[in-house]
């Protein structure tokens, strides 16, 4: 609540390092938790469930309508479909509103819209500030705060005077800061390995990234030193500029120490988010400890996100991984003609086998209601061995190895007979190369990735950066995959301007994702409000050793 | 870090920035002070004749959009569109063919949405939703359909908890399915947007009368009465 009371002088914006600095009347007795609940739940200071009109008759109530809908989790509005929902945070609203170069320019720059919100935006909509008088009177009858009304999709709500002071007391601090791990030159950025991670792997990501990089800070420096910055805006954006600075935290031992073994690290140096990152164990305490500390963890390179739908969590990922692969299988499976009568299913004792068998149980429970699916857990590569002396007869077998590379090989060895074998995508490059032609035959995998034929002009764009710049793609698919977690951020801090919230990093985040940059890893990218896996489906694959790929793709895209 | 978006579109951005350059100087020239008496209408009109020519998304939304003061105002034409042959699934999972659905001798009223959209499909959803008694006084045997445009995440389940919250009756649709599939229809009804990307879909809702009248095309956001009246009107057949 305590604001330094500094007036800049500046008349075409008052932003300067991220931080607003306004006078602020000291607020008179809301309550800013009620405050949040009304914001993100609709709920009211009664504990029931607000109500209110849109469109001038249509009845709304509730969450579908609270304010976070379309003023998002940072307060700073939104647009879609042609309509432009104003920032409402703190310094915004219960400041004078006057024509503001930074504010303006992200409204100006968010594309092709129609003609109404072209003009919308470039009108000033100079008003005084609000107060809690007029903030319920715009709630409530849907005037602002210069008596002009409001566009009709804004609700007008019934709020008691309560409701309108417990929501002025939570929108005077929302986005007032600059979050941790800004500095005046540098902004603090992490990447996050696990133990386990693959040393090639490790290596062609880091290259990736490190080049990204220095890239981006080479720029940077040019930007900000060149004199050729025309006066009038270009300029004005110096203030925007960081400084890319990484931090590798490298993870060691079980994944029930990480979480602690994170805060030291962020303890040392906060950083602003996680970018990219390469963990092969499942996400679940990363993932928590993002979410407690507010950090956005921008597309790991992982497997096993953490469980859940994750809605308005902070790490975002590339797709639900093993699970979604098992849930695509049975999908498949049950759209057969004839599905299969009995399913053997062998998995590894750690998480990689677990969650996939689990999740396929789930899946076959609605779609394949009469097969039988027996399920056998092994441990290690005797494990397995044994398990396929036992069950490799079966009609269908689906294995899901804790170690993809070896249970190829423990398959190439044992030659079970079954009819269909089923993969996970990571056997992929194994499997083409360790097993027999009789067994490639029969042998599918699941491929929640694009399939090659698919054009995606970016990756073109992608491939010439990282060749021009003599980067060695090893491993090209991780490594588009990092350079789009590092465009994703870029674009982010991009459009932030000074305005470093996490919270609004994540919602830029959330509409550029759409916005043609997919590097080919995928066929599409795309997130949504809340959203966080931005690919939903898997394909079903042969394996196929003449292919470039070493695979071809049998089935529909099949989103579970 | 203006850099980058010489990666998109330049000259656009360029006109953004000179745009937003002569608005601000004009607020160093006295804005302040005529904000008590500015007209909206007026500087509106002068903003429309700067409006770079790649802005007007098309005929029918350009000069009237730009000049309409509120979300009321919404633009209506008749159009003959073709219901493409593709096989899309209801909120039960089950295969629906669209053309085949699009054969209904009766009343259609159709959207677009997307279950995880935040402004403005909610209040598509709760027009219809809300709208679903008045329809059925006047004319009960309708069919209301709903199409998901982002039919990777909306799965049927999904289209399920959404027609729950909006208390949708058995006669209200809604239809998720392959991506291809799905923008055969929003081509078929001239309904895309720009840059593939969700968040520029603009408010469009159709009407028809039987399955060989013309769609009424409705562009903008609709309140529950003027919805109600657009279908009593092409129930009388006024605009056929």
């Amino acid at each position: 609540m305590h604001f330094s009371a500094l007036k800049l002088g500046l008349r075409a914006f008052i932003l300067c390092a991220g931080l607003v600095i306004a006078p602020l009347m000291a607020h008179a007795g809301g309550d800013a938790e009620l405050g949040r609940r009304l914001y993100w739940e609709g709920i009211g200071a009664d504990g029931l469930p607000v109500k209110g009109k849109t469109q001038g008759d249509v009845e709304i109530t509730g969450a579908q309508f609270s304010c976070v809908n379309c003023h998002r989790p940072s307060g700073f509005g939104t647009s879609e479909g042609g309509n432009f929902v104003p920032p409402i945070i703190g310094p915004v609203l219960f400041e004078k509103r006057t024509a503001n170069r930074n504010r303006m320019f992200k409204e100006l720059y968010q594309e092709v819209q129609p003609p109404g919100f072209w003009a919308r935006v470039r009108q000033p909509r100079i008003r005084p500030a609000y107060n809690d008088a007029l903030l319920g009177q715009a709630l409530r009858e849907g005037k602002d705060a210069a008596g002009r009304p409001l566009d009709p999709i804004m609700p007008r709500y019934e709020l008691s005077d309560e409701d309108v002071s417990n929501l002025a007391a939570f929108l005077k601090n929302l986005s007032t800061k600059t979050d941790p791990g800004v500095g005046e030159k540098d902004i603090h950025l992490a990447t996050i390995i696990g133990p386990d991670a693959d040393p090639a792997e490790v290596k062609a990501m880091m290259d990736t990234i490190n080049l990204f990089v220095t890239w981006m800070n080479k720029d940077t420096e040019g930007d900000t030193r060149n004199p050729t910055f025309s006066p009038r805006y270009r300029s004005e954006f110096i203030p925007a500029y960081r400084y890319w600075k990484l931090h590798v935290w490298q993870l060691e031992g079980d994944p029930s120490t990480w979480r602690e073994q994170l805060e030291a690290y962020y303890k040392e140096q906060p950083v602003y988010a996680t970018v990219s990152g390469l963990v092969n164990g499942p996400w679940d305490e990363i993932g928590k400890f993002c979410d407690a500390t507010h950090l956005p963890c921008v597309f790991p390179n992982t497997e096993l996100p953490s469980p859940g739908d994750n809605r308005y969590g902070y790490s975002i990922f590339f797709n639900r991984g093993l699970p979604l692969e098992a849930e695509a299988l049975s999908m498949y499976l049950g759209d057969a003609e004839t599905p299969p009568a009995r399913i053997v299913q062998l998995h590894g004792s750690g998480p990689r086998g677990t969650r996939p068998a689990k999740a396929l149980i789930e899946a076959a429970g609605y779609q394949l209601e009469s097969t039988q699916i027996e399920t056998v857990s092994y441990d290690g590569a005797d494990g397995l061995r044994a398990a396929l002396d036992k069950y490799g007869d079966a009609e269908m077998l689906v294995i899901w190895p804790d170690d993809p590379a070896a249970a190829v090989a423990v398959l190439a060895e044992a030659d079970p007979k079954a009819a269909q074998i089923y993969l996970p995508s990571a056997a992929k490059d194994a499997a083409v190369k360790a097993l027999p032609a009789d067994l490639i035959a029969r042998t599918r995998i699941i491929w929640p990735y694009d399939k090659p034929e698919h054009y995606h002009p970016r990756k073109y764009r992608v491939r010439a950066w990282m060749h021009s710049r003599r980067l060695d793609v090893t491993h090209p698919r991780l490594q588009l995959q990092t350079y789009y977690a590092l465009t994703m951020l870029q674009y982010g801090l991009l459009n932030s301007i000074t305005d470093f919230q996490r919270d609004y990093l994540i919602e830029i985040i959330e509409h550029e994702a759409e916005n043609e940059l997919n590097p080919g890893t995928h066929p599409e990218l795309a997130l949504g409000p809340g959203q966080r896996f931005a690919s939903k489906g898997a394909y079903i694959a042969e394996l196929a050793p003449e292919e470039r790929v070493g695979y071809r793709v049998i089935s529909d895209w099949i989103v579970p | 870090m203006p850099r980058n978006f010489t990666l998109l579109t330049l000259p656009a951005v360029v006109a953004t920035f000179a745009l937003a350059g002569f608005a601000l100087a004009a607020g160093d020239t006295g804005m302040d002070q005529a904000a008590d008496t500015h007209d909206p209408t007026q500087s509106m009109t002068m903003m429309a004749s700067r409006m770079p020519a790649h802005i007007g998304m098309d005929e029918g939304n350009s000069g009237a959009a730009t000049m309409s003061q509120d979300g009321f105002q919404y633009q209506r034409s008749f159009n003959p569109y073709v219901m493409p042959d593709v096989v899309l699934r209801n909120t039960h999972g089950k295969r629906v063919n669209f053309a085949e659905l699009m054969q209904f001798d009766g009343p259609v009223v159709l959207n677009f949405i997307f279950t995880s959209c935040a402004t403005i499909c909610p209040v598509m959803s709760a027009t219809f939703g809300q709208t679903q008694e008045d329809l059925a006084k006047i004319y009960p045997d309708y069919l209301m359909v709903s199409i998901s445009i982002d039919p990777d995440y909306d799965t049927p389940s999904r289209l399920r908890d959404y027609a729950k919250m909006h208390d949708a009756r058995d006669n209200w649709v809604m239809l998720t399915g392959q991506f291809d599939d799905i923008f055969k229809v929003v081509r078929a009804f001239d309904a895309i947007y720009k840059a593939e990307n969700k968040m520029y879909h603009r408010p469009l809702t159709f009407l028809r009368k039987g399955h060989d009248a013309p769609w009424l095309r409705l562009e903008g956001l609709l309140s529950s009465a003027a919805l109600a009246d657009e279908y009593a009107a092409i129930i009388k057949g006024a605009d056929d």
